[in-house]
């Protein structure tokens, strides 16, 4: 193998200018930001690119989402591009399946530093460095949306005295909680004789096999869901005497972060207010900002006041009032999830000959008993179907999360049953 | 709460009536239309407002409404009235606090007007309507009674509903749902999407098109270069028209000359110059060799004095010496006479000095500084004696004349002191004067004091006495009043006192009766009055007696004080008298007498003084007199010393005058005189000398300069006569001297002058060849034999060079026209070209670069605007705004639908539970209802009960039947509701203040045993509630009385 040093970088679904999703906040400002969010991510691997004095970049697809006609996604691209050629920096870029090939693609002319693998089998392109072949990339792209076969197959090492790299956006292990698109196994990967299996598709950074080959996904560059929470950004790899070596590079602007704040001790609106910007403090970042949903759990005296008296809303809109979102380091109040419950002695009650009593007991035989659970489904999934107002914009809860929410209705029912008493008080 | 009072102001029949009520049962009785319905309805308006008293107006007067008093558990009462016209109410507590209409109504529980109306206030309208106890409200008041609130399930399951509502509702249509104003702005969003999705294939096609613009726009671009290098050619041809004309006209003239190809650069001025050159050398040669003549003709004629020049030092030293030898000769005259001068002074200073001096003594006299100074001394030491000498004189004339002034002065205060021991009288010890006056004026001191004291004890002793003697008579008076009042006066005053009073009266027997009277009243009157003031008095004198005896002591007393001083008196005039005696012998002295002696006394004792202050002075003078007389004869001694010494001094001047020869009577003070004369004279003789001296000297050094002359000339000279001839023969020699020191220069010059001509000459005939020589090589060099042929050669050659010039500048002007192009071809294209050709299809060009140009301005103004769109939607973030709003209002929307769905299922879950409620706990209403119907029913129904999921009644017999309303008596079904009724009322009663409970004839479809056993149930009601029963039937009332026995109840007769 040559012994030539090179350095690349290793990122996959940039989905540049795609929203973000589970976001209800009406804030233009925010919103704004979050729209610019995956490009500010992208420059900064631009930046990364150019300041590590990489050579080359290779990206396992989903660079945007196709489906949304998206030109300035792909005009930003090709201006990152431009400066990648810029800096003499090479591209390999194998699509996915949310810029696959079948999709639309505006008309532009490509820098030529930019490789774009094809759809049909995986291709072999060489990468000199001082005028001898030190890396042979691979790579193939999508040709349409549902790729369901294994595309890893056809992937060839042709020579061993070459570091072999290959680019594909792949679910490895057909993991549940992403479409199977091009599913293959680890065990596959490990046998073709790669040196680097440069994936793409899972938008949590993993490092599925640490070496020899190295088979790894980056994760998105910018998170855009709660569910993408922690660290996002993509892979700088060294290669020398043909060993590899990798560092995680963060990318991302805006960081999700789930904040929980209980209750149960506090017995002001003051203190819980104190409580949470103390939390702030601790997950206030440098650059950027972070964009956190607060639940709020515990039994205690503030729960009352959240729910009945709006102390939520107001809440809500004072942690977002103190917080500059144009400047780097907001900590920004995506929503707030009351979790809380009345502070009552539930036990007591239940053994009462009263109608509370009698109320608590059904609750919980709702949550053990099918029966009654698919009674009280029944009439309450009935808004899923109206078609036209909701069913065709969303989907109704599974029976977990129906579930969930059975509690915060055991509360609601208590606070209604309760509410004279807890007036007096 | 119990009702205690109403007033009816004006309320349908009635009109001012007022109506109390007891605690327990009130029956209100009446015939039909005797106003219970009325009643009853005033009471519902009461407590709920104006609704049901419309329908009363007040039919016999008064204002529409009233009061009514009612009184809680506690015993506090509280107030309503209302005036339904005016729509006016009040709530006041006994206290006078105004409570608001809801506070009122939370005080009595809440109830609303349907459950007011349906369970405390009924008619038998109302108990026999099953819907009334159905009605939601009531219902769900049994089941929330176990909520221990007031707020039923009915208004928790409401309010759950609005909520709800406010998000979705089935097949609802209006737009303020939350999910309904979701669902339509995410049908607006993703119509604006589907729209802005259009907008990326728009980009491609405008892409395409700009493709082919730009290619279009490089052809006519690469089109335009070509055209306006084509129109450069041929602009560049038109410019270098006229050059090649030139070109080819030059070309030909060249061709008809000779050909010279060389010609010497500059011949033709290099030939001139050298002519003119050749000319100047040959006059310069001419003018040369005639002045080389001149200067030898001048070298001829001069001629030169030798004896002259051998004899020239002789002659510049009598030229020197000329002007030392007049002066010589005038300062001899002026010598001579100085010299006479002199000797007569010397002659004079001589004589004056005496006969024995001559200029030999003279010369030897000394008059050095140290004998002047010697003299000097002598003159100043004589000088201080006799200073000296008169200082002491004059002093002791001073001295001498004080002397005499102090001894006057003694005579005259001696003189002075003789006349005051003269005039003294005692002439005793002043010592011994001195006490005794001292004592004399201590005796006068104390004898007035006591003359003092005397005058104030008789003065003291004169007003005593007269005291005494007042009241010595004042206590004999004292008798004589005492005495003289008596009874007769007594009876005589009250006679007439009387009479009066006897005239004055009408009647006689009532006059004397009076008169007498007044006699008896009047005596009486006196003797009193005369009583009490003999008592007044006798008190009076004993007082006076007592005060008379102290006076008499006092008077004592003081006569025994001035006896004494008397005596001190006399003691001190004999003292006075004795001191006056050692004085003055006389045995007895007078005040005055003594007064004189101590006056003489002080007298003497002032003299006495005033003779010792003159004694000191004089003691004072006589001791500065002898002071005086001592100082004198020391200065006098003095004095002697001085002259002593003056003497001495002479003797020594005179020694020193004759050591040098000088007369003895010269004194110190003349001898500068005399030194004077001899130092004039020693410089006059020393003056003579020097004068004697000079004047011989002069003579030789004339007589010398006079022989020297002689020599020179050869003739004889006499000094002083020819003196001015001399002068002007040295003159002559020296102008001679000069004349030919001239001449000889002047032929060292003339021989230098001639050498460097005869050089100048040789170097000019040298440089004439030269140029020669020049003028032949160029001849030849330009190929000519002579000047003539040389001239025509130069100006052919001179017009071939101007042609070719020309022709070079324009060939040069045309090559750099051409510039760019190939320069044979241009040559070529020029030499095939006219003018008008080249016109033309220069302006043809120009038509075709103008219609390539506005293409390219248009095309490229397309392509601007092209690129300008395409950026925009490069950069348009319109399409991800609207799919980020989408997810957002999806997102708002799972939250809504979430928010409802928790609504749904805690409303779900309540009724569940409601339902468990119904059906595992019977609530306590119907249990108590169930005791009630037992009471009624005498036991024939034990239970009553609603079954689960059903709004209804049943009742379980005493053999465990169950029965449905349908199947019961009409008389049986309302005592079921009324048990309903009864329980609901206690039920309530246990959660608010209990309200009173009014029934209307409720009892009518009764039969009496039961309406018995219903009394009883209302006796059982009175324990929680108070009862108004209104009826119309006389055996009810009976019943009822029968049943409580005349106990806790109240019979109303409308």
């Amino acid at each position: 193998m040559v012994d030539i040093k090179f350095k690349f970088v290793h990122a996959a679904d940039l989905h540049l200018d795609s929203p973000f999703y589970g976001f209800s906040a009406e804030s233009e400002k925010i919103q704004k930001i979050l729209r610019d969010a995956t490009f500010v991510a992208f420059d900064n691997l631009i930046n990364l690119c150019i300041e590590e004095d990489v050579d080359f970049l290779v990206i396992a697809g989903d660079i945007y989402d196709e489906a949304n006609n998206n030109i300035r996604g792909q005009y930003k691209f090709y201006e990152g591009m431009k400066r990648l050629e810029q800096n003499g920096v090479k591209v390999f870029v194998s699509h996915g399946n949310h810029d696959h090939l079948g999709g639309y693609r505006a008309t532009i002319k490509w820098p030529e530093n930019v490789h774009f693998f094809s759809c049909e089998k995986p291709q072999e392109i060489p990468f000199y460095k001082n005028g001898t072949v030190v890396a042979s990339i691979h790579g193939v792209s999508y040709p349409k949306r549902d790729v369901r076969e294994n595309l890893v197959c056809d992937f060839k090492v042709t020579s061993q005295d070459t570091y072999n790299i290959a680019v594909v956006h792949t679910n490895v292990g057909g993991r549940s909680d992403y479409e199977n698109y091009a599913p293959c196994k680890k065990e596959e990967l490990l046998k073709k004789g790669f040196d680097y299996w440069a994936l793409g598709h899972v938008h949590k950074h993993e490092i599925i096999n640490p070496a020899k080959p190295v088979i790894a996904y980056p994760g998105n560059t910018q998170a855009r869901n709660i569910k993408e929470t922690g660290s996002k950004g993509v892979l700088l790899v060294e290669v020398e005497d043909g060993n590899t070596s990798y560092e995680f590079k963060e990318t991302q602007y805006v960081t999700w972060i789930e904040l929980k704040q209980s209750i149960t001790e506090l017995q002001s609106g003051e203190e819980l207010i104190e409580a949470i910007l103390k939390k702030f403090t601790k997950i206030r970042p440098q650059k950027g900002g972070v964009i956190a949903r607060l639940y709020l759990e515990g039994r205690g005296e503030l729960h009352y006041e959240l729910t009945k008296k709006g102390f939520d809303k107001v809440l809500l809109e004072l942690l977002r009032e103190q917080e500059e979102v144009e400047r780097d380091g907001f900590v920004w109040v995506e929503s707030l999830i009351l979790q809380t419950g009345l502070r009552i002695d539930k036990a007591k009650y239940l053994q009462e000959a009263s109608i509370v009593g009698d109320f608590l007991q059904v609750a919980g035989k709702t949550l053990q008993s099918e029966e009654f659970f698919e009674k009280i489904k029944k009439s309450a999934l009935q808004i899923y179907e109206d078609v036209n107002k909701v069913g065709r914009y969303i989907s109704p809860p599974s029976d977990e999360e129906l579930k969930s929410w059975l509690q915060e209705a055991e509360e609601v029912g208590l606070q209604y049953l309760l509410e004279d008493e807890l007036d007096a008080t | 709460m119990q009702l205690k009072n109403i007033f009816i102001d004006g309320f349908g029949i009635f009109s001012n009536k007022k109506l109390d009520f007891i605690a327990g049962l009130n029956i209100v009785f009446g015939n039909n239309e005797a106003g219970k319905t009325t009643l009853l309805s005033f009471l519902r308006s009461m407590f709920f407002g104006k609704k049901g008293a419309e329908k009363y107006p007040p039919l016999s007067g008064g204002n529409h409404g009233g009061i009514i008093i009612m009184e809680d558990s506690r015993g506090e009462e509280i107030k309503i009235e209302r005036d339904f016209s005016a729509r006016r109410y009040i709530f006041q507590k006994a206290n006078g606090t105004v409570v608001t209409e809801s506070e009122f109504s939370k005080m009595i529980g809440n109830p609303t007007e349907t459950l007011f109306n349906n369970v405390f206030c009924f008619g038998l309208d109302e108990l026999a309507d099953f819907k009334t106890l159905c009605d939601e409200e009531v219902s769900g008041r049994i089941y929330s009674a176990g909520l221990g609130s007031t707020k039923s399930l009915v208004s928790i399951n409401g309010e759950i509903e609005k909520i709800m509502e406010s998000i979705y509702k089935k097949g609802g249509r209006k737009d303020d749902r939350e999910v309904k104003r979701i669902a339509n702005t995410l049908q607006e969003l993703e119509f604006k999407i589907k729209s802005l999705k259009e907008i990326p294939h728009k980009y491609n096609e405008l892409k395409a098109e700009l493709a082919e613009l730009e290619e279009q726009l490089q052809n006519d671009e690469e089109k335009q270069v070509e055209l306006k290098k084509e129109i450069a050619f041929y602009e560049s041809l038109l410019k270098g028209w006229e050059h090649w004309l030139k070109i080819r006209e030059y070309e030909e003239k060249l061709n008809s000359l000779e050909k010279i190809e060389n010609f010497p650069p500059n011949g033709l001025s290099i030939l001139e110059s050298l002519k003119s050159q050749l000319k100047e050398v040959e006059l310069e040669i001419e003018v040369k060799e005639s002045s080389f003549r001149q200067i030898a003709r001048d070298l001829e004629s001069l001629a030169i004095d030798n004896f002259i020049l051998e004899n020239r030092t002789d002659i510049e030293n009598l030229k020197d010496n000329l002007a030392l030898f007049n002066e010589n000769r005038q300062h001899m005259e002026q010598l001579k006479r100085e010299f006479e001068t002199t000797c007569s002074k010397l002659k004079d200073i001589l004589h004056n000095l005496g006969s024995t001096w001559d200029e030999k003594k003279l010369q030897r006299a000394d008059v050095s500084l140290q004998t002047t100074a010697e003299i000097e001394n002598y003159r100043k030491r004589f000088e201080d004696i006799g200073w000296q000498k008169r200082t002491l004189q004059s002093t002791i004339y001073d001295l001498k004349k004080e002397k005499n002034e102090l001894h006057e002065e003694i005579q005259k205060k001696t003189a002075e002191k003789d006349k005051l021991i003269k005039s003294l009288v005692f002439k005793g010890n002043p010592e011994e004067i001195k006490d005794t006056i001292y004592r004399m004026e201590n005796l006068f001191e104390s004898k007035k004091l006591v003359q003092l004291k005397n005058e104030n004890l008789e003065q003291n002793l004169k007003i005593l006495r007269k005291q005494f003697s007042e009241y010595e008579s004042d206590v004999n008076n004292f008798k004589f009043f005492g005495k003289g009042v008596k009874i007769s006066t007594a009876l005589l005053f009250a006679t007439i006192f009387s009479i009066p009073i006897y005239l004055l009266s009408n009647n006689v027997f009532y006059g004397i009766l009076a008169f007498f009277s007044g006699v008896l009243f009047g005596t009486a009157t006196v003797l009193i009055i005369e009583k009490i003031i003999t008592n007044q008095f006798r008190k009076d004198k004993k007082e006076k007696l007592v005060r008379l005896a102290e006076i008499k002591d006092i008077i004592y007393t003081n006569e025994i004080e001035l006896e004494k001083s008397n005596k001190e008196l006399a003691a001190i005039d004999e003292k006075l008298g004795k001191l006056a005696g050692l004085f003055f012998q006389k045995k007895e002295f007078s005040d005055e007498e003594i007064y004189e002696v101590k006056r003489k006394l002080e007298k003497d004792i002032s003299t006495e003084t005033r003779i010792s202050i003159i004694d000191d002075s004089l003691s004072h003078l006589e001791k500065r007199l002898t002071t005086k007389k001592r100082e004198i004869k020391e200065l006098e001694e003095k004095i002697e010393l001085l002259k002593k010494e003056s003497y001495s001094l002479m003797q020594k001047w005179q020694d020193y005058l004759s050591a040098r020869g000088l007369p003895d009577e010269l004194l110190p003070e003349n001898m500068g005189n005399v030194i004077e004369a001899v130092k004039k004279g020693k410089d006059l003789l020393e003056d003579k000398n020097s004068l004697e001296k000079e004047i011989a000297s002069r003579e030789n050094s004339i007589k010398k300069y006079a022989c020297k002359v002689s020599e020179l000339t050869g003739r004889e000279y006499k000094i002083p006569e020819d003196a001015e001839q001399i002068t002007t023969e040295v003159r002559n020699l020296q102008d001679k001297l000069l004349e030919t020191t001239e001449l000889v220069s002047k032929k060292e010059q003339l021989l230098a002058k001639k050498q460097s001509a005869w050089q100048s000459l040789e170097k000019e005939k040298e440089k004439l060849k030269k140029i020669n020589k020049e003028i032949r090589d160029l001849f030849i060099l330009a190929g000519a034999e002579n000047e003539e042929s040389f001239l025509q050669r130069f100006e052919i050659y001179k017009k071939r060079q101007l042609f070719s010039d020309n022709l070079a500048t324009h060939t040069a002007n045309l090559k750099a026209i051409s510039q760019g192009f190939e320069f044979k071809l241009y040559k070529k294209i020029l030499s095939e070209s006219n003018l008008t050709i080249l016109k033309d299809k220069l302006e043809k060009l120009h038509g075709e670069l103008r219609g390539l140009a506005k293409r390219l301005a248009e095309n490229r103004e397309l392509k601007g605007s092209i690129i300008t769109r395409l950026e925009s939607m490069c950069n348009d973030e319109k399409l991800a705004e609207c799919l980020f709003k989408q997810n957002i209002y999806q997102e708002k929307l799972k939250n809504a639908a979430k928010k409802w769905v928790v609504h749904a299922m805690a409303k779900e879950m309540i009724n569940l539970a409601k339902e468990k409620y119904e059906r595992e706990r019977q609530p306590a209403v119907l249990k108590n209802a169930s005791r009630y119907i037992k009471l009624i029913t005498d036991g024939k129904y034990q239970k009553i009960f609603s079954p689960y999921g059903e709004h209804v009644l049943r009742l379980e017999n005493n053999r465990g039947k169950t029965c449905e309303l349908s199947q019961l008596s009409r008389g049986t079904a309302e005592q079921l509701y009324m048990s309903m009724r009864y329980a609901l009322v206690e039920e309530f009663a246990k959660r608010a203040e209990s309200l009173p409970v009014i029934m209307d004839d409720t009892f009518v479809n009764f039969d009496e045993i039961r309406i018995k056993r219903t009394a009883q149930a209302v006796h059982e009601l009175l324990k929680t509630n108070q009862v108004l029963f209104f009826t119309c039937h006389r055996h009810i009332v009976k019943i009822f009385k029968d049943v409580f026995q005349q106990e806790r109840i109240h019979v109303i007769n409308l």
